[in-house]
């Protein structure tokens, strides 16, 4: 099963998200997946405050798909779902997601707390994803 | 333009850089960039952002000039090729902390480009799409140098012709010589 990377607004809305390997809209797992993800912003809420740092590691599982999340301070919440791959890699991902997270937000154009356009952002990340799952 | 006098100049711009006071580049890209947003959100219409931009940065370049004189250690200038190199050498190395360089001389010499591959104005930026092809996002920039020429004289259109942010490879000004103003004697009134 495919890696699914989200990026949540503080009010819970999906600003951004990549699947790697990339797959069709049809894809009849990507909606499970979705779901998975949604599911565990509860569980996080409650991971959130048992460490002080951004990577709070796995935070939910679902059969064998493992969540993990970071929070940014300003709460915006990245969430992958992976069935298995590395910590390492995921961990990696997720920062470096978060930097190009923050590059993105200093735009003078971008707008918090709705969705990501920017191309060049969805290009980096699916670079990201290729360097570390695929 | 003989190579003693442009190391001479690349010299006095790192002197006039070390010099002066460092503000950190993001507060500047960042302030410019909220700045700009703003303008859009007044004038809407991108061609009328671009001119309010100018003026602006008209604004600040007949100021700016007293205190690039005062502070670079620049004589006068005895040709429009002259000015453009010091500008280029001198005064954006000052202001910006880089380097540009003087290029595209036309057959008459009276107009040429100033180009930079980094800009620290635009830095992350990214133009959303509807104005990648109408925006000159530091069109500020055009506006400093024709305001600045302008108090020494030196009447000059300026536009931008190449902008990283359009997906151009590097940022290019065109300066444009359009006359030289004359010393003028006081009307006597006592013919």
């Amino acid at each position: 099963m495919a890696i699914t990377f989200v990026i949540v607004s503080p009010q819970d809305q999906l600003l951004y998200e990549a699947t790697f390997p990339p797959v069709s809209q049809t894809d009849e797992t990507a909606h499970l997946r979705e779901f998975i993800l949604f599911a565990s912003l509860d569980i996080l809420e409650q991971v959130v405050w048992s460490t002080r740092d951004f990577y709070l590691k796995a935070i939910d599982r679902f059969n064998d798909q493992i969540i993990y999340g970071l929070v940014t301070a300003s709460s915006v919440r990245l969430l992958l779902v992976s069935d298995g791959k590395s910590e390492e890699a995921v961990k990696n991902f997720l920062q470096e997601a978060y930097e190009l997270y923050v590059k993105l937000a200093l735009n003078p154009f971008f707008e918090p707390c709705k969705p990501i356009l920017s191309t060049s952002f969805h290009e980096r990340i699916q670079k990201l994803g290729k360097k570390y799952f695929v | 333009m003989s190579s003693s006098r442009a190391s001479t100049w690349n010299k006095l711009g790192d002197a006039a850089y070390a010099k002066s006071e460092k503000v950190s580049a993001d507060l500047v890209a960042l302030t410019y960039g909220s700045f700009v947003r703003e303008i859009i959100k007044d004038f809407e219409e991108p061609d009328q952002v671009n001119k309010e931009l100018e003026k602006l940065g008209y604004n600040i370049g007949i100021r700016l000039i007293e205190d690039f004189l005062a502070k670079s250690g620049i004589s006068n200038c005895s040709s429009f090729e002259e000015s453009a190199e010091i500008i280029s050498r001198v005064a954006f190395k000052m202001f910006l902390g880089i380097r540009a360089t003087v290029s595209n001389w036309n057959s008459e010499h009276n107009s040429c480009s100033i180009i930079f591959d980094e800009n620290p104005l635009a830095e992350y930026v990214e133009l959303p799409p509807e104005y990648t092809h109408s925006l000159f996002y530091s069109n500020l920039l055009c506006g400093v140098i024709r305001g600045a020429l302008e108090m020494v004289q030196i009447i000059v259109e300026c536009e931008f012709v190449k902008d990283q942010l359009r997906g151009d490879d590097t940022n290019e000004i065109n300066i444009r010589f359009k006359e030289m103003l004359q010393e003028q004697v006081p009307w006597n009134d006592e013919e």
